[in-house]
C-alpha cells in the first residue's frame, strides 16, 4: 500500500526537456567484462549510460571491448557520449562532432582534463567549449570541479545540467566539495548532478538528499566484488536520497530533544 | 603517397585513395569505427567518396567504455 502511495507520484528528472524515471547515471568503464556491466545497468535501474571514444586498435589483435555497444540496448538507455581524452576545448568539440557522426545521440557529456595525475577538469576549454556545442545544437552535460561561478556561467551558455565533482574521478572519496555543491544547488536553473568521487551509496543518498537532481556512478560499481548488487544498492540509496529530500529533512539540533513522553510512569518514591 | 593513421605513418598507396578502401586495407570495414580527416568528422556515407590526399591526417575511433 505504502509503496503504490508512493509510486502514484511521478517525479521524474528532466533534463533538456526529456524525462527519467531514474536519477541514477551510470558509466560504462572499469568492469571486468560486457556482460557484467550490461547486467549491472539493468540492476542499476539507470536511464542514462556514458561511452567514451578511443582510437581505433590498427594492429589486428581482437578486442575484447570492441563491441560494447552490442551491450547497451539504445532503446533502453540514453547514450551519453563523453570527451574523455580532450585536452582543450577544440578537441572536445571534435570528438562530440565524431560521437554525433557515429550515430551517437546529440548529448555530450563535456569532460576536459588534461592533468592525468588529478583528472581535474580544466574550466576554461570547458567553458569555451559548452559555447560551441551549445551553438552548434548538442545537449551539452559538463563536468565540472565544484565551482558555482563556473556553474553559474556554463548555465549562461545554455548548458542542460551541470555536473560537479564530489571529489576526483574514481577516487571514491565521497562528498569533499559537499559546501560547494549546495552553493550550486542553490542558484541552480538546470538540473545538477553530482558526477565523480562518489564511492557509496550512502554518499550518494547524502548527495540526494542536499538536493542534487541525480548523481552519476562508475567506479564503485564497477570494481566492488559483486558488482550487480553495487548497482542496486545504488539504486535503492538515490531513490531513499530522493524520497528523504522531498519529505522535507529535519534540521539538526544542538541539544537533545526528546521522542517519548518525559512524563513519570512509575511511582516515585521520594520519602 | 604517406597518410597518418591515429598517429602511424601508412604507406601502403600509391595514388589517393577513398576512406573505404584505407578501412579495407587496415580490415576495419565490417567494424563501428568512425572517422575524421583533417580534423573534419565524417559520416559513414561520406567514407565511399571521400579521397584521401598524400598528407592526410586520418584518426580512426570507435565506441569504448568509459565513465
Amino acid at each position: 500500500m505504502v509503496n503504490a502511495l508512493i509510486a502514484e507520484v511521478p517525479d521524474p528528472m528532466t533534463i533538456a526537456g526529456r524525462e527519467f524515471d531514474s536519477r541514477l547515471l551510470l558509466g560504462t568503464g572499469k568492469f571486468s567484462s560486457n556482460e557484467i556491466m550490461s547486467s549491472s545497468l539493468s540492476a542499476a535501474g539507470t536511464e542514462i549510460v556514458t561511452v567514451a571514444l578511443r582510437r581505433a586498435d590498427l594492429t589486428g589483435k581482437s578486442d575484447p571491448f570492441a563491441n560494447i555497444l552490442d551491450f547497451i540496448d539504445p532503446e533502453k538507455y540514453l547514450l551519453l557520449p563523453n570527451t574523455s581524452g580532450a585536452n582543450t576545448a577544440d578537441e572536445a568539440v571534435r570528438l562530440a562532432r565524431l560521437a554525433l557522426a557515429a550515430g551517437l545521440p546529440n548529448w555530450i557529456k563535456l569532460e576536459i582534463h588534461p592533468d592525468p595525475t588529478h583528472l581535474l577538469p580544466d574550466p576554461i576549454e570547458t567553458l569555451k567549449a559548452a559555447k560551441t556545442l551549445v551553438e552548434e545544437g548538442f545537449i551539452v552535460l559538463p563536468y565540472i570541479n565544484a565551482d558555482p561561478v563556473l556553474a553559474k556561467r556554463l548555465q549562461d551558455t545554455g548548458v542542460a545540467t551541470v555536473m560537479p565533482l564530489g571529489s576526483p574521478i574514481g577516487s571514491n572519496q565521497g562528498l569533499l566539495t559537499r559546501h560547494q555543491i549546495q552553493i550550486i544547488i542553490e542558484q541552480a536553473t538546470v538540473p545538477v548532478i553530482v558526477d565523480a568521487g562518489i564511492g557509496t551509496p550512502s554518499q550518494a543518498a547524502d548527495a540526494m538528499e542536499m538536493g542534487a537532481a541525480g548523481v552519476l556512478v562508475n567506479t564503485a560499481i564497477a570494481i566492488a566484488e559483486k558488482p550487480e548488487k553495487m548497482a542496486n544498492a545504488f539504486r535503492l540509496s538515490v531513490i531513499a536520497g530522493r524520497e528523504a529530500r522531498l519529505a522535507g529533512l529535519a534540521a539538526a539540533q544542538e541539544k537533545a530533544a526528546a521522542t517519548s513522553p518525559l512524563t513519570t510512569f512509575l511511582y516515585q518514591d521520594n520519602s | 603517397m604517406r597518410i597518418t593513421v591515429n598517429g602511424q605513418e601508412n604507406t601502403a598507396f600509391n595514388s589517393p585513395v577513398y576512406v573505404t578502401e584505407l578501412l579495407e586495407q587496415l580490415e576495419l570495414a565490417r567494424l563501428p569505427v568512425v572517422i575524421e580527416v583533417d580534423k573534419i568528422a565524417l559520416h559513414p556515407r561520406e567514407y565511399p567518396e571521400t579521397l584521401l590526399q598524400d598528407g592526410a591526417i586520418v584518426e580512426i575511433i570507435r565506441v569504448a567504455a568509459g565513465g
